[in-house]
């Protein structure tokens, strides 16, 4: 605890970034020239000096759970402000039930980006966290990440993602997909110093290299990787925090996961689209976007065809056993991130609906490159999921 | 968010060997002192536990896929000595790795082909000769090159922090010397107050102005318009840039945006009037087509078909192709039907890439059963500089039909052929060409292989003359229909020309006179005798994005270099009228 305190008050007193000339003030201390001893002394008496944004669009069967988890926090934020985007089911007076700020856009934003870019104005602290509306955090999460900003080049930094509920089919597939991904896909890319994407869901960043980004971006659906590697472009670094830890709620039925997926392998082709010369500039990020784009594309073409062309063409149906060939390679890192959270019974009952999510997901990632990249039909239309 | 296929796919493997490197790196690092520490090495253990583990997994796998396989059906029709599981997982795991390779490998190429203008432009390489103003030329590339970086890689601590004064100072000695025509001066200084603000749109598009680096320059334009975008000359200058960079459609796109923010604006509809006609040159176009075919053996041919561009998105156009051909000798007639999906990708001026995909269905003259039979073509090209030197690869799998006896026997060529051009010095050219094809019918396999040399020698960019010597070999003779001696000889004078008239005419002429002489299997090279070929292209335009094209060829040789004879002395003659009408 003491040396993350230590580690967040060193971060913020070189958090200067490029916004360091605005000089701006609040509390009584600038926010490129806050003394170590104000930062910690800030802290003890009102909190870590972090703001938190979560964008709501009708969430208030959600929203609630996300506040207490961000007020139940070792390390509590300054300022937690909730953009109620013009939602028609109570959001807004929920959140202002519980003692958080409220903002309201004077229209409808569009977007999860718009909704915190809006917010971004209101905020006055070094750092900023984005968490979704569904999503709640370990207790001791933001703790967790505040060392990442020890480094005055991290611009952010993200936590382990696992979900909140896992009881469908879809949960369950996805609960094995981040366990994977998570234990060991991002943590390669962390030592590597290229995480692929700071998690939309929840991610700390330096609010003034964050500014000067212009904030979160709706020139793709995927804004978190976009801002992401708007950073790694711009020359910071991205940090991933494996023990900070954060639930989000998944999609429970195919047609919540159906728009979420249709809005990440959209966001993923965009991004591709519009930042691949930058990309190829940076080491280790443009072979790990390579072989993402490869997989999703030829990889994803040849799974969903060549599998079954195969077994035809043999007429032998042991063939489509290729679709779960890797199973025991699958299960070696998740079981190793499910057994620390003694949930191995849970992981190895979720193991068949990953096989199927991750058909499903080759499909969507398909769909999404011919229609970006071959029919020119990019997806415009930001469709809320969970 | 996971993209691709988690686990399968060459991501997996790609972080399993990232994984399995750590520890080196590791290493590495803390021998140069570049290690954080101890923390490190629990991250490291735990992710080569983990890969271990998989690769573990892996084997497993494998072994039992063996096993069963083995307990299924024994696969010694695989032809190897090595128990079944070895044979499974040594397949798989080398086309896994090799795949791999070749994707990493690809986007090192893509990176070092992007970057390329900035790598040439770094200071101390060799201004190409012809450019006016050299030294300026030059270090205008240098600092457009130092500015681009310096906005791709902002150093948090400087950029904004420097004061609005200072700024304003540079700006004005930048202006002094736009207005002075000190180009140099004016693009260092320019250059200088973008280091101090990196969002200071008038100094973007001054610089921009001054860069002579065609995608230097359109770059800055375009931060011009993020930067500013009310102002429709901004979108005017990117448009004028595109144009330049062969961006037709994009460059439309971009005076239309300029004439939504200023209608009427007489250099809007000017720029948009130059650009129109080529962007629906180059826009997605339909082009139906007849041709015919005849021959001295007395075969004829008839084509209908046509191809269509479905779409194009940026340098990536798509289309189809199909057709339907006519094959006859007076006596019996075969048919064929074709149909392929096309694409064509040209990443810049100097390169591209062409394909198509798809099948000839063959319908014998004999009544036979018809069959279907892939075919596709793959062609890329590249030259490195305008005349410098280029690399022209084919592949390509067709069915050879001059003949119904042909097509009654299935004749199908697979060829490889490549062109590679040396400019030996500014007036003269080296081209060597090879070409090795596999000719199947039916009952036979047989090799064609062909070395030729090409001394060119360009009288300007539209005229070349040419001598060239070719030699072919067939590995043996062949009673399919078509003529395969042992040993073929060309020696040939020929010209290009082509001539482009101010209204879009285009007039495309290749001929070319010479003698050949022929050696059958178990005899002696004959005489040299005559040969004669040429082709002619004519475009006349209609209508923007409209044009009726020719094609004429004749060919009168011993040995025919495209299509196959029944025996020496051929004469050919073809024509092709297509419609080119673009959407």
């Amino acid at each position: 605890m003491a040396n993350a305190l230590r580690s967040a008050a060193k971060a913020a007193a070189f958090g200067c970034g490029i916004g360091a000339s605005h000089n701006r003030t609040f509390w009584g201390y600038r926010d490129s020239g806050a003394s170590v001893f104000s930062l910690v002394l800030s802290f003890f008496f009102t909190g870590a000096d972090v703001t938190v944004i979560v964008p709501a669009f009708n969430e208030a069967a959600s929203v609630a759970d996300t506040i207490r988890s961000l007020q139940a926090q070792t390390a509590r934020p300054r300022e937690i402000i909730v953009v109620d985007d013009c939602s028609t089911d109570g959001t807004g007076d929920v959140a202002r039930a519980l003692g958080v700020t409220v903002v309201r856009p004077p229209a409808n934003t569009g977007s999860k980006a718009g909704a915190q870019t809006f917010a971004l104005r209101y905020v006055r602290t070094p750092l900023t966290i984005a968490v979704d509306a569904d999503t709640v955090l370990a207790t001791d999460a933001v703790e967790r990440l505040l060392p990442a900003f020890g480094q005055p080049r991290v611009a952010a930094a993200c936590g382990f993602v696992l979900p909140q509920r896992v009881r469908s089919l879809w949960e369950r597939g996805r609960y094995v997909e981040y366990l994977f991904a998570f234990t060991f896909y991002k943590q390669v890319q962390e030592y590597y110093g290229k995480p692929l994407i700071s998690s939309g869901c929840f991610s700390m960043y330096r609010t003034a290299i964050l500014r000067a980004q212009g904030g979160w971006s709706n020139r793709t659906m995927a804004e978190d990787m976009d801002l992401t590697w708007s950073l790694y472009r711009a020359g910071y670094e991205v940090r991933f925090v494996p023990k900070a830890v954060c639930y989000p709620i998944e999609p429970r039925t195919f047609r919540f996961m159906r728009t979420q997926l249709q809005r990440w392998s959209h966001g993923f082709v965009q991004n591709v689209k519009l930042h691949w010369r930058d990309v190829l500039a940076v080491p280790y990020l443009r072979s790990a976007v390579a072989v993402a784009f490869w997989d999703a594309t030829v990889a994803a073409a040849l799974y969903l065809v060549a599998l079954p062309v195969l077994a035809l063409v043999l007429a032998s149906p042991w063939v489509l056993l290729g679709y779960v060939i890797d199973a025991p390679a699958v299960l070696v890192p998740v079981l190793a991130g499910a057994a620390p959270r003694r949930e191995v019974g849970r992981a190895l009952a979720s193991v068949p609906a990953f096989f199927l999510l991750r058909t499903v997901n080759a499909v969507f990632f398909l769909r999404a490159v011919c229609a970006e990249l071959l029919l020119g039909r990019p997806l415009r239309h930001y469709k809320k999921g969970h | 968010m996971n993209a691709g296929l988690p686990g399968t796919g060459i991501g997996g493997i790609f972080y399993l060997a990232s994984a399995l490197a750590m520890p080196f790196r590791e290493a590495y690092r803390r021998v140069r002192g570049r290690s954080p520490g101890g923390g490190n090495w629990r991250v490291v253990a735990a992710q080569l536990a983990i890969a271990s583990g998989i690769l573990g997994a892996m084997w497993v796998t494998g072994w039992l896929l063996g096993l069963a396989l083995a307990a299924a059906r024994p696969i010694t029709a695989l032809g190897t000595s090595l128990p079944p599981g070895n044979v499974l997982r040594t397949a798989s795991v080398a086309l896994a790795l090799g795949t791999l390779a070749g994707v990493l490998a690809g986007v090192e190429l893509l990176r070092l082909w992007v970057h390329r203008d900035r790598r040439a432009s770094l200071p101390g390489k060799a201004t190409p000769a012809g450019r006016a103003e050299p030294h300026v030329g030059q270090e205008r590339r240098r600092v457009a090159l130092l500015l681009i970086l310096g906005l791709v890689v902002p150093d948090p601590h400087g950029a904004l922090a420097q004061s609005p004064g200072r700024v304003a100072a540079l700006l004005a000695r930048a202006d002094s010397a736009w207005a002075a025509r000190a180009e140099s001066v004016a693009a260092r200084e320019y250059a200088a107050v973008l280091a101090a603000d990196p969002e200071n749109s008038h100094a973007t598009y001054r610089l921009a102005q001054l860069t002579r680096d065609d995608l230097a320059a359109l770059r800055l334009f375009q931060r011009y318009v993020e930067l500013e975008p009310e102002d429709p000359w901004g979108y005017m200058a990117v448009g004028e840039a595109l144009a330049r960079a062969g961006r037709y459609g994009d460059a439309l796109r971009s005076y239309d945006d300029a004439l939504r923010l200023a209608p009427g604006e007489p250099e809007a509809i000017a720029g948009r009037a130059k650009v129109f006609p080529r962007a629906r040159a180059a826009a997605p176009a339909v082009t139906p087509l007849v041709s015919g075919s005849r021959d001295s053996d007395g075969n004829t041919t008839f084509r209908v078909g046509g191809s269509a561009e479905l779409a194009a998105q940026g340098p990536l156009r798509l289309g189809v192709e199909a057709n339907r051909d006519r094959v006859t000798d007076g006596v019996s007639t075969a048919w064929l039907e074709q149909l392929a999906l096309r694409a064509a990708w040209r990443p810049g001026r100097l390169a591209s890439v062409e394909g198509a995909l798809g099948g000839t269905r063959l319908e014998p003259s004999d009544n036979g059963s018809t069959t279907v039979v892939p075919t596709g073509r793959l062609r890329a090209r590249w030259r490195s500089s305008a005349h410098g030197a280029a690399v022209d690869v084919r592949a390509q799998r067709g069915v050879l039909a001059a003949s119904p006896l042909l097509v009654d026997n299935r004749l199908v060529r697979t060829e490889v052929r490549t062109v590679v051009e040396i400019p030996v010095t500014r007036a003269l050219k080296l081209r060597g060409l090879g070409r090795t094809a596999v000719l199947s019918d039916r009952a036979d396999v047989n090799h064609r292989t062909e070395l030729g040399l090409v001394l060119a020698l360009p009288l300007s960019p539209a005229i070349e003359l040419s001598g060239q010597v070719h030699q072919l070999r067939y590995s043996h003779a062949s009673t399919a229909g078509y003529f395969a001696p042992r040993l073929g000889q060309v020696v040939e004078a020929g010209s290009y020309v082509e001539l482009e008239s101010p209204g879009g005419w285009l007039l495309a002429l290749d001929v070319g006179a010479g003698a050949q002489r022929v050696a059958e299997f178990g005899g002696q090279p004959g005489p040299w005798t005559r040969s004669l070929r040429g082709y002619a292209f004519i475009t006349a335009p209609l209508a923007p994005g409209r044009a009726l094209q020719l094609e004429l060829e004749g060919e009168d040789s011993p040995i025919a270099r495209e299509a196959a004879t029944t025996a020496g002395n051929w004469r050919y003659g073809s024509a092709a009228l297509s419609l080119r009408w673009a959407l």
